[in-house]
């Protein structure tokens, strides 16, 4: 684990000062935010722009998975890296690039892939879990550790000028399974590419959204879907529907959740 | 009923949402599609919006010639994933929804 001059009892009023002032926020906002652990599944495109906000948010422990290491054609969106950084294991890169920008910050860097055997034990002990994955299949496995354990999920994707952005309380929203989880007969014929900025945005909506839960605020999409379109510069919002045979979530429904912990709210009971 | 676009299929289409009003006059235009039992299902409603939106719609998302629909995007009924209902059989009235949205997984 890296970490430097760590105080988790100290607010740092300049530093923070143009939060501290929002409302919702306030000084016990800012310090409820120092307690908190929170897991980011890669550090990529999206995992760029997220680190860097929840850093500059405050929040007290950030765990970064990631198994790649930097290639030439990550640095037109994943801005933690350098081109001198090629070759180099990124989970470990973006730790001390967060530290060198917040020197306070609690990082530890996991370089290994998320599977079965490190999910469980990463995910319980993080109040928080954020995907920044480029593939369904993590998406999937996160979905479901996040259920059993009932740890609020931020997720999001990219692709050519679009992108995504959700939060999932498992129990009172619809889980990724829910909507996503359904077995495909192939996969997408060439992997789309991305625009940098688009990464960068729908990055910055799930630190945004992360950062809103972890105060225990009301969650701003409710169980929807935020999409973003450039080709015309729309946010359009997708409801969803649970899958009652959901086998991740479907029994979750039937007993009153336990997702709000992570918002620091008393659970909430479920229609 | 409402159609919603999203992403990419927005550029396909033109547009971010369009209506298509269920009723036998609607469909009068268009084959009958096999074993149909005079209902309008999501086949029939992509087949006229292939017809509206021409190469695109019908590179992109759906075939009716060759009854092909692409598999890189979801289609959602009422919020529902069409795979968890009857597929492109499901029957449709005029006050659904139907959204399609793109695989969106890259990070």
């Amino acid at each position: 684990m890296i970490q430097k001059n760590r105080n988790d009892l100290y607010v740092d009023d300049v530093r923070y000062s143009r939060q501290i002032g929002l409302p919702g926020i306030g000084r016990a906002g800012q310090f409820l935010l120092s307690q908190k652990r929170v897991l980011v599944i890669g550090a990529g495109g999206l995992g760029s722009p997220l680190l860097f906000a929840l850093a500059g948010a405050g929040i007290g422990h950030i765990t970064i998975v990631d198994s790649d290491t930097v290639s030439e054609s990550n640095l037109n969106r994943q801005f933690l890296y350098r081109a001198a950084d090629i070759g180099q294991q990124k989970a470990k890169l973006a730790s001390e690039r967060l530290l060198e920008y917040h020197p306070d910050l609690s990082v530890d860097p996991v370089c290994e892939y998320l599977s079965d055997v490190n999910a469980p034990g990463l995910i319980q002990t993080h109040d928080l879990v954020i995907t920044a994955v480029d593939n369904r299949q993590t998406r999937i496995l996160i979905n479901k550790y996040c259920c059993i354990f009932r740890k609020v999920l931020v997720d999001g994707g990219v692709r050519a000028f679009s992108g995504y952005a959700a939060v999932i309380e498992p129990g009172r929203t619809p889980c990724y399974h829910c909507l996503f989880g359904i077995e495909e007969k192939a996969r997408i014929k060439d992997p789309p590419g991305v625009l940098g900025s688009i990464a960068g945005i729908i990055g910055s909506l799930e630190a945004t959204l992360a950062v809103i839960m972890l105060l225990g605020l009301t969650n701003p999409l409710d169980g929807e879907i935020m999409y973003f379109h450039a080709g015309n510069m729309s946010f359009e919002r997708l409801k969803i529907e649970r899958d009652p045979k959901c086998p991740h979530c479907s029994a979750l429904w039937k007993q009153p959740s336990e997702a709000a912990g992570a918002r620091g709210k008393e659970p909430e009971s479920v229609k | 009923m409402t159609i919603k676009y999203y992403a990419q299929l927005i550029d396909w289409t033109g547009c971010t949402q369009e209506e298509l009003p269920v009723t036998a006059d609607a469909y009068s235009c268009i084959s009958p599609v096999s074993g149909s039992t005079g209902k309008v299902s999501v086949r029939m409603v992509l087949s006229v919006l292939e017809s509206r939106h021409k190469e695109p719609f019908k590179e992109n998302i759906y075939d009716s010639a060759s009854d092909t629909m692409q598999d890189d995007f979801f289609i959602l009924l009422n919020g529902r994933h069409l795979a968890r209902l009857q597929g492109l059989d499901t029957l449709v009235s005029d006050t659904d929804i139907l959204s399609l949205i793109p695989v969106t997984e890259a990070g």
